[in-house]
């Protein structure tokens, strides 16, 4: 509409500054002349609002001056305070029609060139944009010929895709706050940005992320002192506030923070969490060329927007992973410490069983007392053992190993116990298998906790473990497996299988047995297979390559 | 009066359910005197077994053991009019409620009744006396 109108004159820049009641501020740059002001939405810049006329006033070029005419309006146009019917602005005046306040912002005369915005026609109307909610205040309010100082349409879809991938993947807070800030600043002419965020304790805000870009130099980084007063109107409020020259800007006064920094131009908007502003992301200028626009508020107001809830998601995240670890941890305690107090209560019965001997000299006492204390010590070795083992991921040590010989080594040492119980231990190995590449250590701690179990599980009598090597017919894989006819695995128990601290052997077992064969196994990239009857019987299988696998 | 001393004074049988040979070795180098026997039994299915079979004055019952626990043990104990009376002191080395262990409020999912004591592992020989000595004499 103002293209077509042929008889306007293009001429000085600047802008009138409207300030809303809430604080925050919605610029209207001055390209052509003249400017029709008014409650109509013929106006050029229409102000909703009904202590405003339909058609106001108007701004007219005389010469290198702006004029402001009332146009017989009913409540009045005031400048600086006076009442009057035609005027001359100046930069820094303030202007006001009815209820609605502006800051004139005039540039000098001859410094205005090459700042052309980039794009002059768009007409928008901030009611069908998100943007606002309550907060900006501006729904009411045709805003024309604002100018992206930043970025294309295009440019800023790019940039909303790219801060969703960022959202997506970030589970880490810094990993989240610096990508966002480093894609504000491709967007928004910055000379300083931080993302501040609320202690969740205090309540304090403090710096979590911040970036400076090259034109501003050292002094960013070095000395990011950002306009406390900014700051507080935004987080307070909860307000996105934009401010063209901070220094001049009545609403901070001659605040000085603002003073000392020289900031010419600021944003700031709050960062909503689900309840709560939970923070800020603030960026200000002290060039004079970058200056923020309408557009470059409503951007980083939807950069807000979008991430105070993922802040708090990542947050949320780090809470539940630190209470799944806590209740991980307190579980493997509880479980130790059970294992720990049986032994405890084994080695204070063999010392007492002991001392019983010694004070009345009965050698027999004395023995049993003394077998009491070592089984539990080394009871207490091998737990210590299994939870190291357990503990922590560690690569096998791979050594090239008869692989019979690992088996026939747990046979040996079981045997004793297995005659022991009446339980018949038979060895069927695979003479084709040989040399194999594992950790011979770890398969054999596996092979001793298999045949072991399988022995507990066996009954007084007629007890049979057959402990079994295959090797595979294309000679890739080999099999260790252990059967037993004893009491078999529930349904119920053999999810549990497995499961650190999980036993159905009562006070024998530490639970971490099959827990550390798992682990073994699975660091062999190899698995293991479990069919079980109960009361029939129970078969465990490893089945490992016979290669160190490739990486 | 002389007599009823006598009654009490004479000899008393105590069934230890416990699947660790060494817990059942402390008990019994504990309570085990010549007015006191100690009968053993690995788990609860031989537990009961053997409380059909013995008739104990008292049972020392672990928790956790195969093929029948404590806490189902105490349960058919109570149930069986026979062994009913007989007082029980449980003994387990966690009392804490956690995912995979028991605690005493464990054992309502089993029975409404509660045993005569209930005791931390491990415990001192002096209490351990205390408590048989306790329940044995309670008429």
């Amino acid at each position: 509409m103002i293209a077509e109108e042929g008889g306007k004159r293009s001429a000085l820049h600047g802008k009138l500054v409207l300030e809303r009641p809430g604080g925050t501020s919605v610029s209207f740059p001055l390209t052509q002349f003249p400017v029709a002001l008014g409650r109509e939405a013929s106006n050029d810049i229409t102000l909703s609002d009904h202590s405003v006329s339909r058609r106001h006033a108007r701004l007219v070029l005389d010469g290198e001056m702006v004029q402001v005419e009332d146009l017989g309006s009913s409540n009045g146009t005031f400048v600086n305070g006076n009442k009057i019917a035609s005027c001359g602005l100046k930069n820094g005046d303030h202007l006001r029609l009815g209820n609605c306040s502006f800051a004139v912002e005039l540039d000098p005369p001859n410094t205005g060139k090459g700042r052309e915005p980039k794009t002059t026609s768009s007409t928008w109307d901030l009611s069908t944009h998100s943007l606002s909610q309550e907060d900006l205040e501006v729904e009411a309010t045709g805003i024309r010929a604002a100018g992206l100082t930043g970025a294309s349409t295009g440019a800023v879809l790019g940039f909303f895709q790219q801060t969703g991938r960022i959202l997506e993947r970030a589970f880490d807070l810094d990993e989240l706050l610096n990508g966002i800030l480093d894609l504000t600043f491709q967007m928004i002419p910055a000379g300083r940005g931080c993302i501040l965020l609320a202690d969740p304790n205090t309540g304090e805000m403090g710096i979590k992320a911040s970036k400076t870009s090259d034109d501003e130099g050292q002094d960013g980084l070095d000395r990011m002192k950002i306009s406390r007063t900014i700051l507080d109107y935004a987080t307070r409020q909860g307000r996105a506030v934009l401010t063209s020259d901070a220094t001049s800007d009545d609403r901070f006064g001659a605040a000085q923070s603002v003073i000392i920094q020289e900031i010419r131009g600021a944003m700031c908007v709050p960062l909503r969490g689900r309840e709560e502003i939970i923070g800020a992301i603030y960026v200000d200028s002290k060039l004079l060329s970058h200056k923020f626009s309408i557009d470059d508020l409503k951007l980083l107001f939807a950069v807000g927007a979008q991430i105070g809830i993922a802040v708090e998601n990542t947050r949320l995240y780090d809470a539940n992973l630190r209470a799944e670890r806590m209740a991980a941890v307190g579980q493997a305690v509880a479980g130790l410490g059970h294992c720990i107090k049986n032994i405890l209560n084994g080695m204070e019965g063999g010392s007492f069983i002991l001392q019983k001997g010694i004070d009345k000299a009965e050698e027999g006492s004395i023995r049993k007392g003394w077998d009491i204390l070592s089984r539990n010590s080394s009871r207490l070795k091998d737990l210590v053992l299994d939870m190291l083992a357990y503990s922590k991921p560690r690569e096998p040590m791979y050594q090239v190993v008869q692989g019979n010989s690992v088996v026939v080594d747990v046979v040996e040492l079981l045997q004793e116990r297995a005659d022991g119980k009446g339980v018949h231990l038979r060895y069927i190995p695979d003479e084709r298998l040989q040399a194999v590449e594992i950790d011979g250590k770890a398969i054999y701690r596996c092979v001793l906790n298999l045949v072991t179990n399988a022995i507990d599980a066996c009954q007084e009598q007629g007890g049979e473990v057959c402990v079994r090597t295959l090797l595979s017919q294309q000679e890739q894989r080999f099999e260790i497996s252990v059967s037993d006819n004893g009491c078999g695995v529930s349904e119920e128990d053999m999810e549990k299988l497995g499961r650190a601290f999980f036993s159905t052997k009562g006070s024998k077992g530490t639970g971490l047995g099959l827990s550390v064969t798992y682990k073994i196994v699975s660091e062999h990239k190899g698995d293991i297979r479990v069919e079980s009857r109960l009361r029939e019987g129970t078969t465990f299988t490893l089945s490992l390559p016979v290669r160190r696998p490739m990486e | 009066m002389a007599r009823k001393k006598e009654a009490y004074m004479g000899t008393k049988k105590i069934l230890v359910v416990d699947d660790e040979q060494d817990c059942r070795e402390f008990v019994k180098a504990i309570v085990e005197s010549d007015r006191i026997q100690v009968v053993e039994a690995q788990d609860g299915v031989e537990g009961l077994e053997m409380a059909r079979k013995e008739t104990p004055d008292l049972i020392i019952l672990d928790i956790q053991m195969p093929r029948k626990g404590g806490f189902r043990t105490f349960a058919e104990l109570k149930s069986d009019s026979a062994l009913k009376s007989i007082p029980v002191i449980m003994l387990t080395s966690v009392v804490e409620k956690t995912a995979m262990l028991f605690s005493k409020d464990d054992l309502k999912e089993y029975c409404d009744e509660e045993p005569e004591a209930f005791h931390d592992k491990p415990i001192e020989a002096g209490k351990l006396l205390a408590l048989v000595e306790q329940y044995l004499h309670t008429p």
